[in-house]
């Protein structure tokens, strides 16, 4: 039997309109400061640091877990977290609690524990506006970013490619097709 | 490029080039009568469309936000309208469904419900069908005067299967004002997805590249962009004499009009009456009913999406083709008044996530986004209660950047509309269900591109705005030609009533002016 998974009724449409509407730009932080050598991390993320940095990263993981996703787009949202804690004092005293709380709550060989501890911490934080603000950049940025397109099956634009009409729009071929009576000819 | 002088006072003033707003224009244009159309946004062309979700939304979504007051976080929303030429003609999937005459009858039909303020249109199913039909031809809507229905996706097999597995007889890729063969000088749809990023083939019907350029081609057309309708403005006699705005440099000017016709959408248009108040109209203009803002209403609304054991790959193909109307009906054995569409949807992954997850982490969100293209979808859309309290006022705090109050939102909903949507869901999860989904999921929404109702149309001047030709009981030579005349919502997608609404009114105003009535 289907039971309906119940959204939320705090999640309607309209909330999320509006949040894409606030998020877009949490996704559009331009992304140029990362360089992509190992021993530069603490550049990459000036404003947070490097042992700040890779909790937030770790814990970005589990909040968005992809596992055909590399880490190259996570280390995005925590460029993106670092450029808003540069740009807002608040936002870099949230983010730099929430990451010391973590390694202490999680002990000092936090490096070394599996993902579903990190996991099972954040579900005890996700009320607080630490794991609010991490899920508020998480989120946007990662569906916008090409590369989780690409992992999880989704092209983005057809226009290029002359749209589907040629290129499997009416592919599936698991159900019966639907009479001519209900749908027209191809153009 | 046609331009009238600020002080040519026989011209007709419209505010907003939307589906109301650039249909008239044209109509009257083409019927000799000289027009000003101000539109607040800019003015983009087919190369500006980006198939990209976030992107489109920074250029086309109207930034004004309105402050709400709405007790209860699901009413807490924001309309989504399009500030751009073209209005959200820009941005709609092309559904294009005439109302049924149950639903302009609300009132006789579903008799008196508790708290509802329903009304009976002031005009006829019969009254209005010669526009629908006019509005079809011009506007090429599918499975109707010879337009072939739009090809079925695969998004469309699912819920075709789905849908009478479990005994639905009306399911079809739908009526749409997409072109399903070349025609008009516009191209046939291609599949692309995308149609709410503004069609880049033009295949989808726009104000922005039918009626306006064909106005513009008259030369009777002055259209002005980025120009910000801030009040309409009357004589002593209480009749509009023009329209106070905001030029592109933010610069006031004041033109002057033989008749104005608002079409700025349902919000914007209920607070430029609000803000327009004066000695002669202190509760707002054309509001001696003190109905102006009343009736707010946006569609009962809600997405089940289905997680299905093999591809579908819904983001390929038209948005919106696929329609199941077995529920659009008055059936009060279901425990509801008025009637539900399920309507065929899918998006890109970025909205499709944020639209069906907001607010989740962790592993169930992981696995909803590594199933993106094994999921089916479909959007219920029901007729909304009108209710004398959702309504539009003005802020008493905030003020635009012109210095005029923002509108303030307020809006619960009915019992109704919440019994609605169960069965609604309900039904669609039945219908997934049949077809062998492995999970279903359901997120409430509350349609809000769809606004209606704030300024609404009545018989008798003390219980509405406007009467049967979106003419104001209180003004006569000022007109309503949005979504806002609409006295109740119905359960269709409200743009072909619009501009059937639009070419009706057209013929009536140069009826008036030919026998100078107006």
């Amino acid at each position: 039997m289907f039971h309906p998974v119940r959204g939320s009724r705090l999640t309607s449409r309209r909330h999320f309109l509006f949040r894409v509407r606030d998020l877009a730009l949490a996704a559009a932080v331009p992304t140029s400061a990362w360089a992509l050598s190992g021993g530069r991390q603490a550049r990459a993320f000036p404003v947070l640091g490097r042992t700040n940095a890779e909790m937030l990263l770790r814990m970005c993981r589990q909040i968005v877990p992809l596992r055909r996703v590399t880490l190259a787009p996570y280390r995005a949202v925590v460029r993106a977290l670092d450029a808003q804690a540069a740009a807002d004092g608040a936002t870099l005293a949230l983010l730099t609690e929430g990451a010391a709380t973590a390694q202490k709550q999680l002990g000092r060989r936090w490096h070394s524990l599996p993902d579903r501890a990190i996991a099972r911490y954040l579900e005890t934080i996700a009320a607080t506006p630490f794991f609010r603000l991490m899920m508020g950049t998480a989120l946007p940025t990662l569906v916008n970013d090409r590369r989780v397109w690409k992992a999880v099956g989704y092209p983005g634009e057809s226009y290029t490619r002359g749209g589907y009409l040629r290129r499997g729009f009416n592919d599936l071929d698991w159900l019966p097709e639907p009479p001519a009576s209900v749908m027209g000819p191809m153009p | 490029m046609t331009t009238f002088a600020l002080d040519d006072d026989n011209v007709i003033v419209i505010i907003g080039s939307g589906a109301g707003g650039g249909t008239l224009a044209n109509e009257l244009c083409q019927r000799g009568v000289r027009c000003v159309v101000l539109e607040a946004g800019p003015r983009y062309n087919l190369t500006d469309f980006e198939q990209d979700e976030f992107a489109m939304v920074g250029k086309l979504i109207s930034q004004d936000v309105p402050e709400v007051t709405s007790p209860a976080p699901l009413e807490n929303g924001k309309p989504f309208v399009c500030k751009t030429v073209g209005g959200t003609t820009v941005h709609w999937s092309g559904i294009a469904l005439r109302l049924n005459e149950e639903e302009m009858t609300a009132r006789s039909t579903y008799g008196e419900i508790a708290g509802a303020s329903l009304a009976d249109w002031p005009l006829s199913l019969a009254d209005l069908t010669p526009y629908y039909d006019r509005a079809e031809e011009r506007m090429g809507v599918t499975g109707t005067h010879g337009n072939p229905l739009l090809p079925g996706s695969n998004n469309f097999k699912v819920l075709y299967n789905g849908a009478t597995r479990i005994g639905y007889k009306g399911v079809s890729t739908g009526h749409l004002a997409i072109n399903s063969r070349p025609r008009d000088g516009r191209s046939a749809c291609l599949q692309m997805g995308f149609c709410l990023q503004g069609c880049k083939i033009a295949a989808k019907w726009s104000t922005l590249y039918t009626e306006i350029p064909q106005a513009e081609a008259t030369g009777r057309l002055d259209l002005r962009p980025a120009c910000t309708a801030l009040q309409v403005h009357h004589d002593a006699r209480g009749r509009a004499t023009g329209v106070l705005y905001a030029d592109p440099q933010g610069i006031r000017q004041f033109q002057e009009a033989r008749i104005v016709c608002v079409a700025a959408n349902a919000v914007a248009s209920a607070r430029l009456l609000l803000n327009s108040a004066s000695s002669l109209f202190p509760d707002g203009l054309a509001n001696s009913s003190g109905q102006v803002g009343r009736n707010y209403m946006t569609h009962t609304h809600a997405f089940v999406m289905a997680r299905m054991p093999k591809p579908v790959h819904a983001y390929r193909g038209t948005v919106q083709a696929g329609l199941v109307d077995d529920e659009r009906r008055h059936d009060p054995a279901r425990g509801f008044a008025a009637g539900y569409m399920l309507q065929m949807i899918a998006f890109g992954l970025p909205f499709t996530t944020l639209a069906m997850m907001p607010g989740s982490s962790g592993a169930e969100l992981g696995e909803f986004m590594e199933h993106f293209t094994h999921l089916a979808g479909l959007a219920v859309l029901g007729e909304d209660m009108p209710l004398a309290d959702n309504r539009v006022t003005l802020s008493k705090s905030g003020k635009d950047r012109h210095g005029l109050p923002v509108a303030s939102i307020h809006i619960t909903h009915h019992a109704n509309d919440l019994a609605l949507v169960e069965h609604a869901v309900g039904r669609a999860s039945a219908m997934y269900g049949a077809v062998g989904a492995e999970k279903i999921l359901r997120q409430d929404v509350s349609g809000f591109t769809h606004n209606m109702g704030t300024l609404r149309m009545s018989r008798l001047p003390r219980d509405g705005v406007v009467n049967a030709w979106g003419q104001c009981h209180d003004l006569a030579n000022l007109f309503i030609s949005d979504g806002s005349q609409f006295s109740t919502s119905g359960a269709a997608n409200p743009t072909l009533t619009i501009v059937a609404l639009a070419l009706r009114q057209a013929e009536y105003i140069v009826g008036q002016i030919g026998s100078r009535t107006l």
